[in-house]
């Protein structure tokens, strides 16, 4: 009834026209309700997000465009914070920026954290090769798994034996021997969780009880390190001193042929992405540099001037028939010359080899935008360097070994050694390095890898190394990208902790192990020069945008290809 | 949800709110003042007696209770331990006066037969202020940011002449000059050879005090007398040259490691290179400290320095000494292998150090009468010498802060500092020396009944600080930690064969004399420039002295006797070896 009665009051006759209201516009009350309640939502969202937004801009926002001033200015504790007497600050533009340039400690500085840097491709490939295997289930009853338990149930009896024995001198090789075999029972019980988790562990301990204990273990007497190295290397010098030198010399020189030959495929494959197109000149002459660099290094390290000045006076009592015969035979008993003398040759051989490849190549594509692809280039030749790095230095060892191995050969004084300090933080940021989040990442990115993939690898019939070159390392390109873009920014900004807590005096000796980042703590806080610290920190902060940029801009091309 | 947020919002608050109000500062009727000093157990007795002291003195506060209501209102607004223990100990009622608050506060009813006892009004005697312990921001880096922040501890401890010439450059310290001539602390209640530790002089050549020492170290080596003769060596003498040094050293060394797969026993921990530097007649700044002057002396230290370490062995290098597994204690693993019995374990027949060790050998001795062993048996032996026998002198000093809110009392605890009460506290506990060097001659200073074993100790300290201590060399156009970075860094390549001699001496002098440039160029930005004026001065100064210096020289090597108007005046040099050396030779005024 009451449905009847308001159809029939809102039936419209011409004598009562009815005015519909337009239901696709809203009413002006209804308006000013939307508005007030948008801007309630509004004052609400702001006032769940204000703590965060208050704390960021105290915290954050203001301090860094309150350093970039400062930056600019002759800001020091004894002239500005003095509260006697305030000298009014003065404007001093880039003044602390050139004299910044124009500093050795600077460069210095910038060279040791350039140089812990250099342990970050092996970090990233041992963080990859933990992943991959911590990304297979290790529960089932497979062979390996009984092998497993086998092996670690020997472990574990072994180091009962000799301890009951009282095999005290040893005891961290019992400790460590101990170790692996709980491991390997525990493990193959609870499966790839409890290795996730212990290989996780440096990860979630504290950094500093972390760095002790490191220090601890560089103990150069009686630290575990020392004590397990010692006994290797005192075998390691009785062999060396007991066989005939040309075989270290040849190991030496071995590790010279490696480098040579990482430097010639390196210019092989430079050479390729030229005429391929896929370089620019520029990025064509930056990848020669990084190339070359390690050759210099070796020079040094060598003291190949010596080592050829001394050949050059050889060379001219030969020329002069100053016995001829004599100087003949050195040379060729002198593996050092007979090595080299080898080696150019073998290097100049492949060199004709590879010009005469080159010449029969098909070059269709000129590279005219000399910027091109010199992400890749770069990229290439800076693992490329690293690697030449290791094998220089590597081969320094064994042409020095027969030297060192006839005084008897003892363990590093690792942090309180100029030469080994910094690879004595490298070693222990590499076990970090290990089981940090970058193995996490890979961990998760390898269950993003399409299983049809490695099926369709299969059935072409490829070996491991071919799936894992082919398949699984571009899939984790994206991955490897961030973990190379996270670490680059981590390594510039980063080892402050480290060197305050490991090294003594903190950034020695001598300087060797001061980052930048320990210097814009010292230059700020020891001093008060806060005007030249905040530009300390800019430089820094810009060197890491264009590391950051750079990747962006040329990486970012290379995964996506 | 917004509710949620608006309670956490609410509650976040009121905690606030409730620390605040819970600051002791914020509740407290009598004013507290902050000291920032170590980590050190003997800091709350000597706290103790500063507000004992205050009492005896005289600066104090009265308050009156009308009834046990005001009472115990009062100790509800104060309800500082220290205040309580206070009215506990000195006033005749204050013992159950404090019993009957706390069982008031305890929610007990006060025993009205006690309460009958108690005579209101009474009125007890509070010190003028109470002193509490910041042992948290010790650390220098804390001191200065909270410092320019306005926020440091009233009384702050800091070394020695290096830090309150930093701390005095950005304005954190209070000249204490006119405080110290009213209650008794000036230079003159302290050693001579501290005046450049504890006061800074002006263009007009007046003295500024900025602080007084909490202890003073003149340093020696200590001898363990039982490692001497557990290596058959003979004991070291009064005075030795640095042939004899090394050559006892050698000795020493190579009896006390034979069989030993390598060093572990040691002639000596250490000795501070800056006084085998003043042997050779050298310091790190020329006679007015305006520019670094590191010539042959300094190439001599250097090398005599390698030498005892890397080819004598005589002292361990920095490798040895991470390779001992001793480090625990006061004075570190050093302390631990003085003691040391057993030479496998890492062994010093010496040990450069002051007379605050004896803290941590006291100690010792107590852990070695439990496991049966005798006393250390001590002695003392100067560093060696060539031309100049020296020693360095230092001092735990405590200065005022600059913008504290009650300096007129921390300037008393300075006052407190060359107290009678104070310094015997020093001569007992063996925290080095006394700031008053009159409290050394006296008997329980030099024979302690309780220790035998240290009675040939105590006396060659005292004996250093007056005779053989020379003061810190400091030059004002440069800061102390940035010269000490510069030649750290030099020495430490020098150490590990990366420079020679000569040229890290040179390489030091070079960036020290282009960081005082700096310093002078950053000084021209000031309004009224301060460091110029002075540089010019003393430049001119120095080179007359330089002329005057060849003359002098020219006498010495002809072996005649200098005439008095060659000599150069005395108040011309403003380093204090120089001062000291010079006067040694007879070239002064």
């Amino acid at each position: 009834m009451a449905e009847v009665e308001r159809s029939a009051f809102s039936r419209e006759t011409p004598e009562f026209p009815i005015t519909r209201p337009d239901y696709t516009q809203p009413s002006p009350d209804d308006a000013a309700g939307a508005k007030r309640r948008q801007r309630r939502a509004l004052m609400l969202g702001l006032g769940f997000l204000a703590p965060n937004i208050l704390g960021f801009l105290t915290f954050t926002a203001i301090p860094l465009v309150f350093s970039m001033v400062m930056a600019f200015t002759n800001w020091d504790l004894a002239l500005h914070n003095n509260p006697e007497g305030r000298a009014p600050l003065r404007w001093v533009g880039l003044e602390h920026f050139q004299r910044l340039i124009g500093q050795r400690d600077f460069w210095r500085f910038l060279g040791n954290t350039l140089f812990f840097m250099m342990g970050m491709p092996f970090s990233i490939a041992a963080s990859l090769g933990a992943a991959m295997l911590l990304s297979k289930d290790l529960r089932g009853g497979s062979r390996r798994i009984w092998m497993m338990l086998l092996a670690g149930a020997v472990l574990m009896a072994s180091v009962i034996m000799l301890a009951a024995a009282g095999a005290g001198g040893t005891g961290m090789l019992l400790l460590l021997s101990g170790v692996a075999g709980g491991m390997m029972i525990v493990g193959v019980a609870g499966g790839s969780t409890v290795y996730r988790t212990l290989f996780y562990v440096p990860h979630f301990t504290s950094g500093v009880a972390t760095l002790l204990l490191w220090k601890k273990l560089y103990n150069p007497t009686s630290g575990p390190i020392t004590n397990a190295l010692q006994p290797v290397l005192n075998q390691v010098s009785g062999a060396v001193n007991g066989m005939p030198s040309w075989v270290v010399m040849g190991i030496f020189w071995g590790c010279v042929a490696l480098v040579m030959l990482v430097l010639l495929g390196g210019l092989r494959r430079i050479r390729l992405y030229w005429e391929e197109g896929d370089l620019g000149a520029a990025g064509v002459g930056l990848s020669l540099i990084l190339l070359l660099i390690p050759l210099v290094a070796m020079v040094q390290w060598y003291g190949l001037v010596d080592r050829g000045w001394a050949v050059a006076e050889s060379t001219e009592m030969f020329v002069r028939g100053e016995q001829p015969w004599n100087v003949a035979m050195a040379w060729l008993w002198d593996p050092f010359i007979t090595g080299a003398i080898v080696l150019v040759a073998a290097g100049v051989a492949l060199v004709v080899i590879n010009a005469i490849l080159a010449t029969k190549a098909d070059k269709t594509f000129v590279v005219k935008r000399p910027w091109h692809g010199v992400g890749t280039g770069i990229m290439f030749a800076a693992f490329a360097m690293v690697a030449m790095f290791a094998l220089v230095g590597l081969g320094g060892v064994f042409g020095n070994l027969p030297e060192w191995a006839s005084k008897g050969l003892s363990t590093p004084k690792w942090l309180q050694d100029v030469y080994w300090a910094k690879p004595s933080l490298m070693i222990m940021g590499f076990w970090g390095a290990i089981g940090s989040n970058t193995m996490l990442l890979y961990l998760a990115a390898l269950t993003n890898v399409p299983i049809e993939l490695y099926e369709a690898a299969d059935i072409d019939g490829a070996s491991r190394f071919q799936k894992f070159w082919n398949v699984t390392w571009p899939q984790l390109a994206p991955t490897t990208f961030f973990i190379v873009v996270m670490g680059v920014i981590g390594g510039l900004q980063g080892g402050f902790d480290m060197v305050r807590v490991m090294t003594s005096p903190p950034g020695g000796p001598a300087g060797t192990t001061t980052t930048l980042s320990y210097f814009i703590y010292t230059e700020g806080f020891e001093t008060g020069r806060l005007g030249f610290s905040s530009a300390v920190a800019w430089t820094l902060f810009l060197l890491v945008l264009m590391v950051t940029l750079f990747n962006w801009k040329f990486g970012n091309k290379y995964v996506n290809d | 949800m917004k509710y949620l947020f608006l309670g956490i919002l609410a509650l976040l608050a009121g905690a606030g709110m409730l620390t605040v109000w819970s600051q002791p500062d914020a509740r407290t009727d009598i004013p507290i003042i902050y000291w920032v000093t170590d980590s050190n157990p003997a800091r709350q007795e000597q706290v103790k007696l500063f507000h004992q002291w205050m009492l005896e003195q005289g600066h104090t506060v009265e308050k009156t209770f009308a009834g046990f209501k005001d009472a115990t209102s009062f100790f509800a607004r104060n309800r500082s331990a220290a205040i309580r223990q206070i009215v506990r100990d000195f006033d005749p009622q204050g013992n159950a006066l404090m019993n009957l608050v706390t069982a008031e506060e305890a929610g007990q009813t006060p025993d009205p037969a006690k309460l009958a006892q108690l005579k209101f009004p009474m009125t007890v005697q509070l010190p003028a202020t109470e002193l509490r312990v910041d042992m948290g921001s010790a650390d220098r880096t804390k001191k200065v940011l909270q410092g320019v922040s306005g926020v440091a501890g009233d009384v702050m401890d800091q070394g020695s002449g290096a830090d309150m010439r930093y701390f005095r450059a950005i304005g954190l310290n209070t000249d204490v000059t006119e405080p110290a001539k009213r209650l008794g602390f000036g230079l003159d209640k302290t050693y001579p050879a501290l005046e450049q530790e504890l006061a800074i002089r002006d263009m007009e050549g007046n003295l500024h005090q900025y602080q007084f020492p909490c202890n003073v170290t003149a340093q020696l080596f200590f001898v363990n007398r039982a490692t001497f003769r557990q290596h058959g060596q003979s004991l070291p003498p009064d005075k030795w040259t640095i042939d004899e040094f090394e050559r006892r050293g050698r000795e020493f060394v190579r009896v006390a490691n034979e069989g030993l797969p390598q060093p572990k026993v040691f002639f000596a921990n250490n000795i501070d290179f800056e006084v085998l530097r003043r042997t050779y007649g050298g310091s790190r700044f020329n006679e007015t400290a305006t520019a670094a002057n590191l010539d042959a002396p300094t190439v001599e230290a250097l090398k005599t320095f390698y030498r005892w370490m890397y080819v004598d062995r005589l002292i361990p290098t920095s490798s040895d000494r991470a390779s001992f597994t001793t480090d625990s204690g006061y004075g570190g693993q050093d302390a631990q292998l003085f003691g040391h019995t057993d030479r496998t374990r890492g062994q010093y027949g010496m040990m450069w150090t002051g007379r605050y060790l004896l803290i941590e050998f006291r100690k010792q001795g107590a852990a070695r009468q439990a496991r049966g062993l005798p006393p250390l048996d001590m002695m003392t032996a100067p560093p060696p010498h060539e031309l100049f026998p020296n020693t360095s002198i230092g001092t735990r000093a405590a200065m005022v802060y600059s913008l504290g809110k009650h300096k007129d009392l921390a300037v008393l605890f300075l006052a407190f500092l060359a107290s009678k009460e104070y310094n015997m506290q020093i001569v007992r506990d063996g925290d080095a020396l006394p700031p008053d060097p009159a409290f050394t001659k006296l008997a329980e200073y030099i024979h302690p009944a309780e220790y035998p074993n240290e009675w040939d100790v105590h006396v060659p300290f005292a004996q250093a600080a007056t005779t053989l201590a020379v003061g810190g060399s400091y030059s004002p156009f440069i800061l102390h930690a940035s010269a000490d970075r510069i030649e750290a860094n030099w020495r430490d390549k020098f150490m590990n064969n990366l420079a020679g001699a000569d040229e890290a001496a040179r390489a030091t002098e070079r960036e020290i004399n282009e960081e005082i440039a700096r310093k002078l160029d950053e000084d021209r930005l000031r309004k009224i420039p301060v460091l110029n004026p002075l540089y010019e001065v003393l430049t001119v100064r120095q080179k007359k002295i330089d002329e005057m210096k060849t003359r002098l020289q020219a006498h010495e090597r002809a072996g005649r006797a200098v005439p008095e108007q060659d000599k150069i005046p005395a108040q011309w040099i403003e380093n204090p070896f120089f001062e000291a050396f010079y006067r040694s030779k007879g070239w002064l005024k």
